[in-house]
């Protein structure tokens, strides 16, 4: 699974990368297309009460309870209301070496683009938004930066750990009760 | 380890402790010919036998073949579980009228 | 996936806890040869199947152990004590060596030192102890398994069978062991007492054998009378469906060279019912007929055995799928239940009626589903005989385990995860419960203490009680203990039932306790824990002096749940129903104490509730009314406030994954009619968090 992520660097692997690209905070990323399960329209998401923020709570997917990340606010970025455009990537990972289905909230969804092996470079040591390690490298697109996510690294559960630890039970009336204000626009 | 033999009115009652085997038959075979050539109901008492093998098992049918012959009965009065598991084992655990529901 | 291996592995194991099982019956009778013929089999099997997955060192270790339950089984050792010790220990060395075809050094030589032992006992074993990869046999190859067929056996022994040593009852035993087996015994020749030459054998056999093993397994069974005894096998048939061929009694006795076909029909034009005509016309004796008549059944039986096996079957299926069909089913409620819905809400009468043979179709495929996880609580007894017999034989007890109730089901989840509860259980029973035999003796008890395992079903639940006629628990002592522990004040008055659920609270069992058995760290707060995350709730009751019971009460399936759905704010919840006891109404907040303990008046007593809105942090105004769910636990009861209380709601259970684990106060979640996602509290966790933030 993990080596699906991984920004193939070897020459002999010619395959080119094809990847979903979605915004974040007016931002591009993307993710290795081969994780991806499905695109949803944004839903009512439900609460897991007295958890952190990022974790929006979980949807029904076909019978099956499904997390939604809020990855906007794991990363600390802005917040802005859900809209039309707004929707749920179902990505599959690997939680603790099992495979589990997994929502990102996105603002938008962009498109499918194929990179070849020269298009990729690795993961800045500075100057992203969001930490490095998250980021299995740097894709370039019709003039546009693009961050390859590496998904499996942001839900390991030691990353997840440290977040809620470090982010415990804080603020977190707030930031529901907007979340549910948001949901009414719907 | 012996056969205790009462007589009563024709009818006998036998009881056996120890084992039923061919190390003991042909003396339990006499001792049955001696006492119960005779009689014609005889109740079998068998409930702390030992070993049962298959000679002892012959002998009980002879003993049965006998009494019919004279329209007689052999009842046994309770079979230990080694008596039961070989009479299991031969299919004549209905062979033999038993006091046990066994049977 | 599950290769053959894996097959190979599951199927060695439940021949391992078939031979467990019979060793320890055969420790209360030892002579019962159904059980060492059990235990034959089954490490015969394991040697088998280890030799074709290339487990060799498994196979040649098997192989001696499997000698040696050949030699008891034929009378040559009697069952005693240390052989079945040995064999026990065997049984858990070989659990170890599936693991792997490669034994570790350690484990050839724990072998080793097991068949050391195993040689002490039963001596005779052709010095095969040595290792058991040199020995020639133990690569012995494995005859292929062939479909079941009937033989037909018949021996007579000789005349001097009896003094030449040779009983027939060890045969009968080994044939009773190849498969089933249908004796005729043949008295034919047995004349009245005063005619008996007692040390003759003037008995025959006639035996079906329905078997899968080849007619050489059947020879070997005579291998040591073949010259001397007449004897004769052969096969009554290859093909089974051709039963019916056979089903004329008179055949069977002409096949058997008794009489003649000719002698047949002529009884035959006379009357029917040919087996007594036969009989009274003298051609053939009785037991004839009775051998006959026993093939004739015993073909019958075979054939609808394998009408029957169709049925019978059973198939081995990952439990991936199974959780797959699960979910597909739970899917199909709540798509029904929406379907419902709307044909009401349109008021479509026909809709109606099609949504209402649906439900009963979804009710019966979900009910039929749910059985399919389903397994009788027995399959766990084995392990706790086991452990009762060890324990004590460690500890100098005499205990006897009765079980009650092997046939309760539960769902597999719950079976599985109530292993160590009951194990921890049992243990501090055998520990601390059951007195030493002297003790017992002085205090006028049976020596042998009993302890009683015992499950049933009530209701939509399962109770299992543990009950032991030991020492009984001394309330002043925990009284005493918890308050050196601070976990009651000095002066606390507390009930003697109250006492005795202390043993429950984290921190209890101590020091003072630990002994080898018990005490290791486990307490009984972690078995109340792991039943409470079951769903389910354990009492307590003790005589000092007479005994303890512990009584645990298990919702049937983790799967789905009787709860009550509550509306707060724009969410809904699902309580537990077994939890709750009733629901009141409190106007304007009621007695709002200090803000974060909630006391409610119910009946003039106090009790503390929570407000769901503010625990969970939800939007919006406080109904004027609010309902309260009063819930219980035990003695303790707790509410839970909530804006409206919507009604009973049967529930599938969703596991909420490894994202959301372990977040107190949530058991899970559920998919609602309109498809969206409620969750199911957990009533105990709340109102346990709602404590210890409030102290």
């Amino acid at each position: 699974m993990a080596s699906n992520t991984q920004v193939r660097e070897s020459a002999a692997d010619q395959e080119p990368l094809q990847l979903l690209t979605f915004l974040l905070d007016r931002e591009v990323y993307g993710t290795d297309i081969s994780q991806i399960q499905e695109v949803l329209e944004y839903r009512k998401v439900t609460p897991v009460p007295r958890t952190p923020d990022f974790m929006l709570g979980v949807i029904n997917l076909r019978g099956n309870v499904v997390p939604v990340v809020d990855l906007r606010r794991q990363f600390g970025m802005h917040v802005s209301a859900t809209n039309v455009d707004t929707c749920i990537i179902i990505v599959d990972v690997l939680v603790d070496g099992e495979k589990t289905a997994m929502g990102i909230l996105a603002d938008a969804v962009k498109e499918v683009i194929s990179l070849g092996p020269g298009e990729v470079s690795p993961p800045p040591r500075i100057g992203s938004r969001i930490d490095t390690r998250f980021i299995s490298g740097m894709g370039k697109h019709d003039e546009e930066f693009i961050v390859i996510l590496n998904l499996p690294r942001v839900f390991s559960q030691n990353e997840f750990e440290e977040m809620i630890d470090s982010i415990q039970y804080t603020g977190a009336p707030g930031v529901n009760a907007e979340l549910q204000s948001s949901n009414d626009d719907q | 380890m012996a056969m205790n033999i009462t007589k009563l009115d024709g009818a006998c009652s036998i009881r056996l402790d120890g084992d039923l085997t061919i190390f003991q038959i042909a003396d339990y075979h006499s001792q049955l010919l001696a006492e119960c050539q005779d009689a014609q109901n005889v109740t079998f008492d068998l409930s702390d036998v030992n070993e049962v093998d298959t000679a002892g098992v012959q002998l009980l049918i002879s003993l049965q073949k006998q009494l019919n012959s004279v329209d007689g009965n052999l009842l046994l009065a309770g079979q230990s579980e080694q008596l039961l598991n070989t009479l299991n084992a031969f299919n004549l655990s209905g062979y033999f009228e038993s006091t046990e529901g066994i049977s | 996936m599950t290769g053959p291996m894996d097959t190979f592995r599951m199927e060695a194991e439940e021949h391992l806890s078939a031979l467990e099982d019979s060793l320890l019956e055969m420790e209360q009778t030892p002579n019962d040869p159904e059980l060492i013929a059990l235990a034959f089999r089954a490490m015969h099997t394991i040697k088998g199947a280890g030799g074709m997955f290339g487990f060799n060192d498994l196979s040649g270790f098997t192989h001696h152990l499997e000698t040696a339950l050949d030699k008891v089984r034929s009378g040559s050792y009697p069952v005693t004590p240390e052989l079945i010790s040995v064999m026990l220990d065997a049984k858990d060395h070989i659990a170890g060596m599936l693991e792997s075809p490669e034994q570790t050094r350690v484990q050839l030589h724990v072998g080793q030192s097991l068949l050391n032992r195993l040689h002490k006992i039963t001596p005779g074993d052709d010095a095969s102890h040595n290792t058991p990869a040199s020995s020639e046999e133990s690569v012995k190859p494995i005859p292929k398994k062939i479909a079941e067929a009937a033989f037909r056996i018949r021996f007579t022994p000789s005349a001097n069978a009896f003094t030449d040593g040779f009983d027939v009852l060890p045969i009968l035993n080994e044939l009773h062991a190849l498969g089933s087996c249908y004796v005729t015994t043949i008295d034919s020749q047995v004349p009245e007492l005063k005619e008996l030459e007692p040390e003759s054998c003037l008995l025959c056999w006639d035996i079906i054998l329905i078997t899968e093993q080849s007619i050489d397994a059947i020879n070997d069974t005579f291998i040591f009378v073949a010259e001397e005894w007449q004897i004769s096998i052969e096969k009554v048939d290859s093909n089974l469906d051709d039963v019916e061929y056979f089903d004329y009694i008179g055949e069977i006795l002409v096949n058997r060279g008794l009489i003649t076909s000719t002698q047949v029909s002529d009884i035959l034009a006379a009357k029917p019912k040919t087996g007594e005509l036969l009989q009274e016309s003298g051609l053939v004796s009785r037991s004839d007929v009775d051998a006959a008549l026993a093939e004739q059944k015993a073909l019958r039986t075979v054939k609808e055995r394998k009408t029957q096996s169709a049925q019978d079957a059973t198939v081995r299926v990952p439990a991936f799928r199974l959780d797959r069909l699960m979910n597909l089913v739970g899917e199909l409620v709540i798509v029904q239940a929406r379907m419902n819905q709307l044909a009401h809400s349109r008021n479509d009468e026909e809709m109606m009626s099609v949504s209402e043979d649906l439900d009963r179709l979804t009710i019966d495929l979900r009910d039929n589903t749910f059985s399919i996880r389903m397994l009788p609580i027995g399959s766990t007894f084995g392990r706790f005989r086991r452990l009762v017999r060890d324990l004590s034989r460690d500890l100098g007890k005499e205990i006897r385990l009765e079980t009650e109730g092997a046939e309760t089901e539960l769902d597999k989840v719950v079976i599985d995860r109530l292993g160590d509860p009951l194990v921890h259980l049992i243990r501090n029973s055998i520990d601390h419960g059951i007195e030493t035999p002297e003790q017992r003796a002085a205090l006028g008890k049976e020596r042998i203490g009993t302890i009683h395992l015992a499950a049933e079903h009530a209701e939509s639940h399962v109770v299992i009680r543990i009950q032991d006629d030991g020492a009984g628990i001394n309330t002043d002592r925990i009284r005493e203990k918890a308050k050196e522990r601070g976990l009651i004040s000095a002066d606390s008055q507390l009930s003697e039932d109250e006492i005795l659920h202390l043993i429950f609270e984290p921190g209890f069992s101590t020091a003072q306790q630990i002994s080898d058995v018990s005490g290791r760290g486990v307490g009984m707060d972690v078995v109340k824990r792991s039943i409470q995350d079951l769903g389910g709730q354990v009492s307590i009751n003790s005589n000092h002096g007479k005994g303890t019971t512990i009584k645990i009460t298990l919702p049937m399936t983790l799967a789905i749940i009787e709860g009550l759905m509550v509306a707060v704010s724009d969410e809904r919840y699902v309580l537990p129903l077994s939890a709750v006891e009733e629901c009141i109404e409190l106007q304007n907040g009621g007695k709002s104490e200090r803000n974060d303990k909630r006391l409610v008046q119910i009946r003039g007593e106090l009790v503390p509730y929570m407000r769901l809105r503010e625990w969970f942090n939800l939007s919006g105004a406080i109904p004027a009314i609010e309902q309260v769910v009063i819930t219980r636990m035990g003695e303790e009861r707790f509410g839970f406030s909530v804006d409206e209380v919507i009604g009973q709601y049967q529930t599938v259970i969703k596991r909420l994954g490894k994202f959301y684990e372990g977040i107190a106060g949530i058991a899970g979640a559920t998919i609602l009619g309109d498809g969206s996602v409620a969750m199911i509290l957990d009533t105990v966790g709340l109102a346990e968090a709602a404590e210890s933030e409030a102290s």
